[in-house]
């Protein structure tokens, strides 16, 4: 039975997951525009991602286009899982 | 963790947000550009139609080269700074293209089989051809907005096809450039205004 998890549930990181859940599984996105996507600080979003990180949700890749290094972002296949046995959790307290 | 059903909702609306604003940042961006090119086009080609008629085929020929090759690098421009990366990306943007190039052979093929047609025919059928993609493209890839524009714009265009007959003989070219190419500009800021 899906269960609420605490780590996903903070609002920042719920949306992250959100955005994140809606790629493919091949697709990644960049972190400057999840970040302004989101409304949140470069700080606050790679504080998030390094706690999705170590849970072993979200993988991030470094790299440059032409001289600017940039930042992809996707969910892993435990990420997504977890993301969606979440809100199944949601669905099934909305209603019961 | 406990949490209540009104803090669950308030979650699930927050996801589904956050979901459907991904999407159209995926969907939209780089399109907007497209829009106002082809605007543009439009409005000075029918213009053109309109206030120097022997020069409205070099002027479409014309147009429709600076539109084919400038949507070409716009895309190739989108692909390559957009915010998303990955190879279903890509296929999607072949499939695209392809769509379209089908499109336009089936179009030769059909005017071949249509021949003989008067030039206000002509026009009226490539615009609704052109529109028809738009609201396929609209229902599939799920772009409100495209699907409206291909309507909106296929409903001036048959609307000032028989309409403009009766009141404004000899001003549809005029028509076209304001609605048709109108539709398009303002579409087309609206998209870059709202998703880049």
């Amino acid at each position: 039975m899906p269960s609420i998890n605490k780590l996903i549930h903070e609002p920042a990181r719920l949306k992250i997951a959100a955005s994140l859940a809606t790629l493919k599984n091949d697709m990644e996105v960049d972190f400057t525009f999840l970040q302004s996507q989101l409304k949140l600080t470069p700080g606050n979003l790679g504080a998030h991602i390094d706690r999705l990180e170590q849970a072993g949700y979200v993988r991030s890749r470094k790299t440059f286009i032409g001289r600017r290094p940039k930042t992809f972002l996707q969910l892993t296949v435990k990420g997504r899982r977890a993301y969606e046995d979440h809100v199944e959790a949601l669905k099934e307290i909305i209603e019961t | 963790m406990e949490i209540t059903t009104q803090q669950a909702g308030e979650a699930m609306r927050a996801v589904e947000q956050a979901g459907r604003q991904m999407r159209s940042k995926m969907i939209y961006h780089g399109v907007g550009q497209i829009l106002i090119l082809w605007g543009i086009i439009w409005a000075i080609c029918f213009s053109i139609g309109q206030f120097v008629p022997k020069f409205t085929n070099w002027g479409w020929i014309i147009g429709n080269i600076i539109g084919i090759s400038g949507t070409a690098w716009l895309g190739w421009l989108s692909q390559r700074s957009g915010p998303v990366v990955g190879e279903s990306e890509k296929k999607l943007g072949r499939r695209l293209a392809w769509f379209w190039f089908s499109l336009f052979i089936f179009a030769d093929i059909w005017l071949i089989l249509l021949f003989p047609w008067h030039g206000r025919q002509l026009q009226i059928f490539i615009v609704t051809l052109i529109m028809f993609a738009y609201v396929v493209m609209g229902l599939w890839l799920e772009m409100r907005l495209m699907l409206w524009l291909g309507i909106v714009v296929t409903a001036f265009s048959v609307g000032g096809y028989i309409g403009l007959s009766y009141v404004l003989p000899g001003y549809l070219d005029l028509w076209m450039a304001c609605m048709g190419g109108g539709a398009f500009l303002v579409s087309g800021v609206y998209l870059v205004r709202k998703w880049g």
